[in-house]
């Protein structure tokens, strides 16, 4: 299954408002590798994560997905095999139940009656939320509605996820145990995110984005422990990297 | 105010939980029920604007789906009683500019401005109460799939989803937007009609961001305009009945004075 590789050549993006987000970005990851995509508020990171799927698509550059160039014949294939999760889980479950929001994908794909609920009870199972079937999601916690979003696209069986800050807005707990499942997973990831602790725990390679641009694209070990670089591109050493204030 | 638009959400959510039902009602096909509901306001709304007593049987339509489909009565009504202002605004001039008298009850004049004030806000009610049942026992999603199976074009069926979907945005954005608001005025004054304006522009922006944002959801999970459901229902002989039957109630009741005619074979009986 070496066919799972996403590859940008070249990509540049600007808002129809003018913006100039994404300059030149290129890198290819290859399967089952988890990276973290990591830099300042406004960097471009969202904006990039939405070229990876095809939502976004720019004038110059492109995106692989596999083999594939994004177009609008592969579409629909790619983002099956690409999965998105969303910053925000308010955007991502707009059904009225958690059945109804995890089937969305699946019967989009136009499987099977018995297929789809199959799989919206494996994802459901996955997440450990199996039992929230059947509650309305404006309804749950913070981590609850995670793991829903989460599932919402893994009962799509995708290839590749790519995720905006999963950790963002999690207690110390729910946050430990997204982590402790996302470890398990053994899609491809991309993980945009603040969390430079998180990074460290899950991806091995980071890219760094400083004003649409990548400044640095490397091991995260490495890269995390450069103070003068991540200066630069306004981010700050990880907690766990940091010298002991007390112990010296 | 901020507490209450967030009732307003939380319960127009509940009533597309509460279309997950499983009651004979729940299984009728969406089409014949939004036959049935079109039916019914149409005959409701078409009601003279004096008549009174003659709306009363379009209750039984009312009792018996809320009963039949277990519906919870109280919330069914307050959120109908959340929505009046509008009716009493539309009715309230009429008992000004019409008073011809029209009854007499015990030496009291009640005026044609009166009658038709009450019969607005009766009919009104009656009208949202059979949208309220309508989603309840249907759902949203599902209504749009019939629409969709009665040949109303994509565009149009995705476009009213969307607008539903997007009233929950939108008062989830201005719910937050009023409590900042709120937690930031400290003096009244401030509280002016351009503050106001600026406020609503900037509720657009939001909301059109957000609805933005779970467009791009829905699109990366397969949305192509479609909607696709578990279950394509088929219409089968009951649900025919179901839609004869009260479709003949409807009209009956629109164009008989039914419960006057009841009152009049009454008194036959007694003379
Ligand atoms: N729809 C849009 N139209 C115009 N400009 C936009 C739009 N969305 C984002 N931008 C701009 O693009 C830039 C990058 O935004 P993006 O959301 O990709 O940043 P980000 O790295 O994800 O930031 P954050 O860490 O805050 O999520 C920002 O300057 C933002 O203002
Ligand atoms: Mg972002």
């Amino acid at each position: 299954m070496s066919h799972h590789i996403v590859e940008a050549r070249n990509l540049s993006y600007t808002y129809p408002d003018g913006t100039r987000v994404l300059k030149d970005i290129s890198f290819k990851i290859t399967h089952g590798e988890s990276v973290a995509v990591v830099g300042a508020n406004g960097a471009g990171k969202s904006t990039l994560l939405l070229h990876l799927n095809g939502y976004l698509s720019s004038s110059k550059g492109e995106v692989l997905i596999g083999d594939y160039q994004i177009n609008k014949d592969t579409i629909q294939n790619i983002r099956r095999t690409v999965g998105m999760v969303f910053q925000n889980p308010d955007d991502q479950l707009f059904m009225p139940t958690v059945f109804d929001d995890v089937a969305f994908g699946p019967l989009n794909l136009g499987f099977s009656k018995q297929e789809v609920e199959e799989r919206v009870n494996r994802s459901l199972e996955i997440v450990g939320a199996l039992k929230l079937k059947d509650r309305p999601p404006y309804k749950l916690s913070g981590g609850e509605k995670r793991a829903v979003s989460i599932a919402t696209v893994l009962s799509m069986s995708p290839d590749i996820l790519v995720m905006d800050e999963p950790t963002s807005n999690l207690d110390p707990k729910s946050r430990r145990s997204l982590i402790g499942l996302l470890k398990k997973f053994e899609h491809t990831k991309i993980i945009a995110t603040h969390d430079l602790d998180m990074a460290l725990d899950l991806c091995e390679r980071t890219i760094i984005i400083h004003e649409g641009k990548i400044t640095a694209d490397g091991l995260t070990e490495n890269l995390f422990r450069d103070k003068e670089l991540l200066f630069e591109n306004s981010l700050e050493i990880p907690l766990r990297l940091q010298a002991c204030p007390v112990c010296g | 105010m901020s507490i209450s638009t967030e009732t307003i959400k939380l319960e127009i959510h509940a009533l597309d939980v509460l279309s997950r039902g499983n009651s004979r009602i729940h299984r009728i096909d969406a089409r014949i029920q939004l036959f049935v509901t079109v039916v019914f306001v149409l005959s409701v709304m078409s009601m003279s604007r004096y008549d009174i007593i003659a709306l009363f049987p379009f209750f039984i339509y009312i009792t018996a789906i809320i009963a039949i489909g277990g519906l919870p009565v109280i919330s069914l009504i307050k959120k109908a009683l959340l929505m009046s202002p509008f009716a009493i605004m539309i009715g309230i001039f009429n008992p000004f500019f019409d008073k011809t008298p029209y009854l007499n009850v015990y030496g009291l004049n009640i005026t044609g401005g009166w009658l038709s004030f009450i019969s607005i806000i009766l009919r009104f009610f009656l009208t949202v109460e059979a949208g309220l049942i309508l989603i309840s026992v249907t759902g949203m999603y599902r209504i749009c799939k019939a629409l969709r199976q009665l040949g109303l074009p994509e565009v149009f069926v995705t476009q009213i989803l969307f607008l539903y979907r997007y009233l929950f945005v939108l008062i989830e954005e201005g719910t937050g937007m009023i409590r900042a608001k709120e937690l930031r005025v400290f003096n009244k004054r401030q509280n002016n009609l351009k503050l106001f304006g600026r406020m609503a522009g900037s509720l657009f922006l939001r909301t059109f961001n957000r609805a933005q944002r779970i467009y791009q959801a829905m699109v990366a999970r397969g949305y192509k305009g479609e909607i696709k459901m578990l279950e394509n229902s088929k219409i089968n002989s009951v649900d025919i009945m179901y839609g004869i039957g009260w479709t003949m109630f409807f009209l009956a009741v629109r164009f008989y004075n039914i419960p006057v005619l009841m009152g009049s074979a009454v008194l036959k009986v007694f003379q």
